[in-house]
């Protein structure tokens, strides 16, 4: 459980008190996001006009103590012309609320921050997008929020066209164990943008562990396992191509895999008695018009991804021995052998190394921050094979890449399952 | 006219006779509580998992190196039946009421709860150095750093030697010495690497700090452009 912080100060909980009721919330998590916000406010506006002008919505602008001036350009935002957009002015004044919120620094404090607002203001149905987007437009919200208005869904996952080699996380990791696990076929389970009920929001205030890193990168896999794991009704919904603003994506990609992996792994002892029983895989609807867009290139360095992995290889061996067995160590040094050109991650090996890591994790083998942190060579490893294996297929065909690996996850869950209760000799 | 002298000559064995024999009694007690308290702890740590414990802790990767075929538990048990074993030999010493050894018996029992200290420090200090270790080999490793493994040893040599120079400076073995020459050492590897850098390194030294100013306020090329989430 968190430990109490006192998430709403005088001020906001006066203007939250003037506003009494909304339907709609948008919330929008940010640290100095000025190049960008100003859009994203903007498309979420014109989507409210456009989509729901009869309801009453407020934007809710989370901020990190933003230096560049990001919460004055949220609540001076305006559409200068409706007309461009094809909208007739709105019958509710859409409100805006920017304010720093409290606890540890992270996408998850943010997002408590909106669930609090939401629950004080009884909104029926909640969306969350992120401040750097670049590619957003208002119908999105529509998107994201209709199904939970007019179709009673809980949750709302999104489904973006990626560049085959984005992503890698999601497709390498996330998706396939908690297609596993839960069954599920929520293809971005950790995508950034969401939407969700009243009720939902409120759940997870209550069941948040805020002070962990579900505060920070784990905030999106913790939301999804949740309303997976307790049955939620959920779909997804097609946005389109995801263009965020650029920054350095690769920076600490081993803090980023301790926070959303660690979540995940955390996640499964928390659900154990969800997943230990499901065996079936549930099809989750799709809404929304599926269209072809291009996507940005992506450069990608090959040769450092097989270093960082020949590296691990060398130097992490009595650390991974720890974990993984010999078989596993004797395969990955032979690989680590092979050419640039011919590397490859065989599916098989990086689910028995998944799986040994989350039962690493389980029995508590070294300390967690050390045990995630040490998968990082296998990842860029994994990335490397994967990017050789895809490099000339098209996207449906990377697709099918992807769902195979699923498949072996699936195929190898009573690995999982046989050590999961027994502890290591 | 015999006999007195031999019995004169008997006296004091007679005389150690009961004590001798108060000895054996005090030993053997010894030997059969050790032996029954040891197979009591033995017991007692394998019911609650102890091993596992150790395991994931890292007590039984440094057992299994230091002794091939036993287990934490195993170890524990032995050192449980020498404690007890030496209680009972030194009690047993005093029984016999010999001033020297008395003495030193005494002299042993007086130096036992710092030396127990100072086992408690070293082991600490070996825990950790293990930990710090390992935090200091992923997290190098995963900056691909090239010396990686020598920096992490590095870093664990250097932990191991600072606790081994509390440990024996609180026990007074060397007092000073050690700490002396763990400081010197130390020093010295510091001025080393600064001169080495300062005057070998000044020209690499002024490029970073160029390429750093150049750098700031313009957002640094990452190696890719990978979106790993």
């Amino acid at each position: 459980m968190s430990r109490k912080v006192k998430l709403i100060g005088r001020q906001l909980k006066k203007q939250v008190d003037s506003i009494k009721k909304a339907d709609i919330i948008i919330g929008i998590p940010s640290y100095n996001n000025s190049d960008t916000i100003h859009h994203v406010v903007n498309a979420i506006s014109a989507g409210i006009i456009k989509y729901f002008p009869d309801y009453t919505t407020v934007v809710v602008n989370s901020d990190g103590g933003s230096t560049d001036g990001t919460p004055r350009i949220v609540m001076d935002a305006a559409i200068d012309d409706l007309e461009t957009i094809m909208v007739e002015h709105p019958i509710y004044t859409i409100h805006k609320i920017s304010t720093p919120y409290r606890g540890v620094p992270g996408k998850g404090s943010a997002f408590r921050t909106i669930f609090k607002i939401a629950n004080m203001l009884e909104a029926k149905a909640i969306a969350v997008v992120d401040s750097d987007l670049r590619s957003i437009t208002p119908e999105w919200i529509e998107l994201l929020v209709a199904p939970v208005l007019h179709k009673s869904f809980d949750f709302v996952a999104p489904r973006y066209q990626r560049h085959k080699y984005d992503g890698t996380i999601t497709n390498s990791v996330v998706y396939p164990v908690t297609n596993a696990l839960y069954g599920s076929g929520v293809r971005q389970p950790i995508g950034g943008e969401f939407g969700f009920s009243g009720a939902l929001a409120a759940h997870f205030l209550t069941v948040g562990e805020f002070d962990t890193d579900i505060a920070r990168f784990g905030i999106d896999i913790w939301m999804t396992t949740t309303a997976l794991a307790t049955g939620c009704k959920i779909c997804q919904v097609f946005l389109g191509a995801k263009i965020h603003d650029p920054k350095d994506p690769g920076s600490d990609l081993s803090s980023m895999l301790v926070q959303v992996v660690g979540s995940l792994f955390y996640l499964m002892e928390k659900y154990e008695h969800i997943w230990w029983d499901r065996t079936e895989t549930k099809r989750v609807p799709e809404f929304g018009f599926r269209f072809q867009v291009g996507v940005e290139p992506v450069n990608v360095n090959l040769e450092r991804l097989v270093q960082g992995f020949r590296q691990g290889v060398d130097s992490l061996g009595p650390v991974w021995k720890t974990i993984l067995d010999p078989r596993s160590l004797d395969q990955l040094s032979e690989m680590s052998r092979s050419d640039i050109s011919q590397f490859s991650f065989p599916a098989e090996l990086w689910v028995k190394v998944i799986y040994d890591f989350a039962l690493g994790f389980h029995h508590r083998v070294m300390h967690p921050d050390h045990l995630v942190r040490a998968l990082t060579p296998l990842y860029l490893g994994r990335t490397a094979g994967f990017i050789n294996q895809i490099q000339d297929s098209d996207p449906d065909e990377v697709e099918r890449v992807i769902e195979e690996l699923c498949v072996e996850f699936v195929r190898q869950k009573p690995y999982l399952m046989s050590r999961w209760r027994r502890p290591r000799p | 006219m015999i006999l007195e002298p031999l019995l004169n000559a008997a006296k004091p064995v007679l005389e150690l006779a009961p004590r001798l024999l108060a000895f054996a009694a005090v030993v053997m007690i010894g030997l059969v509580l050790a032996y029954l308290l040891k197979k009591l702890v033995v017991f007692l740590l394998k019911i609650s998992n102890f091993d596992v414990l150790c395991y994931r802790i890292g007590l039984s990767s440094l057992v299994s190196k230091a002794w091939y075929d036993q287990t934490a538990k195993d170890i524990l048990g032995r050192l449980v039946y020498w404690l007890v074993l030496l209680f009972h030999l030194f009690l047993a010493v005093s029984v016999l009421h010999v001033e020297a050894l008395n003495q030193m018996v005494s002299g042993v029992i007086a130096t036992l709860p710092q030396l127990s200290i100072a086992v408690v420090i070293f082991a600490f200090g070996y825990f950790v150095s293990r930990f710090l270790g390992r935090a200091a080999l992923i997290g190098l490793v995963n900056s691909q750093y090239q010396s990686a493994s020598l920096i992490a040893f590095l870093v664990r040599g250097i932990i191991m030697i600072f606790f081994f120079a509390i440990a024996t400076e609180y026990i007074g073995v060397g007092r000073g010495i050690i700490i002396a020459t763990f400081a010197i050492l130390l020093g010295g590897v510091v001025l080393a690497l600064a001169i080495a850098f300062g005057l070998g390194g000044r020209e690499i030294a002024r490029e970073m700090l160029q390429k750093k100013l150049k750098s700031l306020g313009h957002r640094s090329k990452g190696p890719d452009d990978l979106y790993h989430i």
